[in-house]
């Protein structure tokens, strides 16, 4: 998937970061409308949520805003920068959802294979049983597989773009997402089939 | 479920038509951006720098603290369990740990028992690697954990105490297989991840077939193609975590390694590679 379609695009989007960068809230603004869509859609698969990717898309453009000046444009663009933000933003909720659940004496720190019932995704809103058991045991992985699951297949990234956005080499990338998958595929395993909350 | 159908399932899950975000959301999103300004200013590269002096800082703090645990602890009068061996010193002393995903970060351990980075924080609840520089005993809430020096541990902190505390696995590469093809062998004690790399087909192929046999040493046979296969890889490199790869207990691990081509037909083999699995005393208990 590219970003900008081609080079004429690659390269008026690179000068967008960098009046943006410069202070230049017009520039800024192009590039929010270029991507909210994409990354609101990208939150949407993640959580079937709209309530849940709005919080987390807000979340990716005032991160993406502080952090601008620090991006270096790299292969991918701008665009792959995003969608890590975004994708260290939903790994974050879910993690912090993890840890607020155990401060309720309810799941022991550390302990992210755990029945899910759905009580503890009460704000899934849309989607069959599958697609919520999906999302639901790609939260309970560690960030950098639920990083390189969501940037590889969610925000439909070829390997590189997804390899570059992740701060890796194609080689370390395809290792962690063939380790990636095996922990999904356990996560799924363990959890079992979807079951009601009492 | 095989890899496969759930590599397929993500990729519809990708493909599913979403709805697109609500107008009044975009709008106003990008007016919180741009007109209130002032509360989200581009921070000054100065001033990340300096956070990050700030951090190096911390870091270096929650360093000198766990090992203390180690020291406080064990000043503290408790004793070392029956099993433990006898330690050497058990000073306070720097104990590094090593944010899981995360950045390297340093802790004390204070006399209340709170993990607290250099600056006085408390330590993000979570998991980290950690290395006891000096052994000695880590009080957690699920029990004493001795530690030997230099030994390479995970502990769970919960609201700045150390929850629990639990050991890893160490290989030994068995001394028959040191010419395998599959030599270029990495261990990260601290990750517990065992990092295989070997040499590219000579001939055109479409990927390798990372295979493995474990169990008890003297039960053990050749892995074979495409009985034991536990990943394919594009490249000619394969990482392991070991606490998830293997039962507690598992004496020897065989691995090898072919290159198949398009039909899935076996081009080029490499000679396995046998390991020897060490279990530490905290993941017996665990």
């Amino acid at each position: 998937m590219r970003f900008t379609g081609d080079d004429e695009g690659t390269e008026d989007e690179r000068r967008l970061v960098e009046r943006a960068q410069a202070g230049d809230a017009e520039a800024f603004s192009a590039l929010y409308r270029l991507y909210v869509q994409r990354i609101h859609a990208f939150c949407y698969r993640r959580t079937n949520s709209r309530e849940l990717a709005e919080d987390a898309t807000a979340s990716t453009f005032e991160r993406a805003y502080r952090q601008l000046e620090r991006f270096e444009w790299r292969g991918g663009g701008f665009g792959a920068w995003l969608y890590r933000i975004a994708a260290n933003e939903l790994s974050d909720n879910y993690r912090r959802a993890q840890r607020a659940r155990s401060e309720r004496g309810q799941v022991a720190m550390g302990s992210l294979h755990t029945p899910y019932t759905t009580d503890d995704f009460e704000r899934i809103e849309a989607g069959d049983d599958d697609t919520r058991r999906l999302v639901a045991a790609l939260g309970t992985l560690n960030p950098r597989y639920q990083e390189a699951i969501s940037l590889r297949y969610l925000a439909g990234l070829s390997h590189e773009e997804a390899a570059v956005a992740m701060g890796s080499s194609k080689p370390v990338m395809a290792v962690t997402l063939t380790r990636a998958l095996k922990a999904l595929k356990k996560a799924m395993e363990k959890m079992g089939p979807f079951e009601e909350a009492s | 479920m095989n890899t496969d159908d759930l590599r397929h399932d993500l990729e519809a899950l990708g493909r599913r038509p979403v709805p697109e975000a609500q107008p009044e959301f975009v709008e106003a999103l990008l007016a919180r951006l741009t007109i209130e300004g002032e509360f989200l200013a581009p921070v000054p590269l100065a001033a990340h720098r300096a956070a990050a002096v700030r951090r190096i800082g911390v870091i270096a703090t929650i360093a000198a603290a766990i090992a203390a645990v180690v020291g406080l602890v064990s000043m503290n009068g408790i004793e070392r369990p029956p099993q433990a061996k006898s330690s050497p010193s058990l000073s306070p002393s720097v104990l590094e740990i090593h944010r899981i995903s995360d950045q390297v970060v340093y802790a004390r351990v204070g006399s209340d028992g709170l993990v607290r980075d250099l600056q006085g924080a408390l330590a993000e609840d979570g998991s980290y690697n950690a290395v006891c520089s000096t052994g000695g005993v880590i009080s957690a809430s699920a029990g004493d954990y001795p530690c030997e020096t230099e030994e390479a541990v995970t502990i769970v902190v919960v609201g700045g105490r150390i929850e629990s505390v639990r050991g890893h696995v160490s290989l030994e590469q068995t001394g028959g297989d040191t010419d395998s093809s599959l030599a270029e062998l990495t261990y990260s004690e601290t990750d517990n991840v065992l990092r295989l790399e070997w040499p590219a087909a000579t001939a055109p192929v479409a990927g390798y077939a990372v295979l493995r046999v474990a169990g008890a040493a003297d039960a053990l046979g050749t892995p074979a193609y495409p009985a034991d296969r536990v990943a394919e890889v594009v490249e000619p490199v394969f990482e392991e975590d070991l606490n998830e790869a293997f039962e507690f207990g598992t004496e020897q691990a065989r691995y090898a390694v072919v290159a198949v081509d398009a039909a899935g037909e076996v081009v080029e083999r490499y000679e396995p590679l046998h390991l020897n699995l060490k279990w530490s005393r905290a993941s017996e208990e665990g």
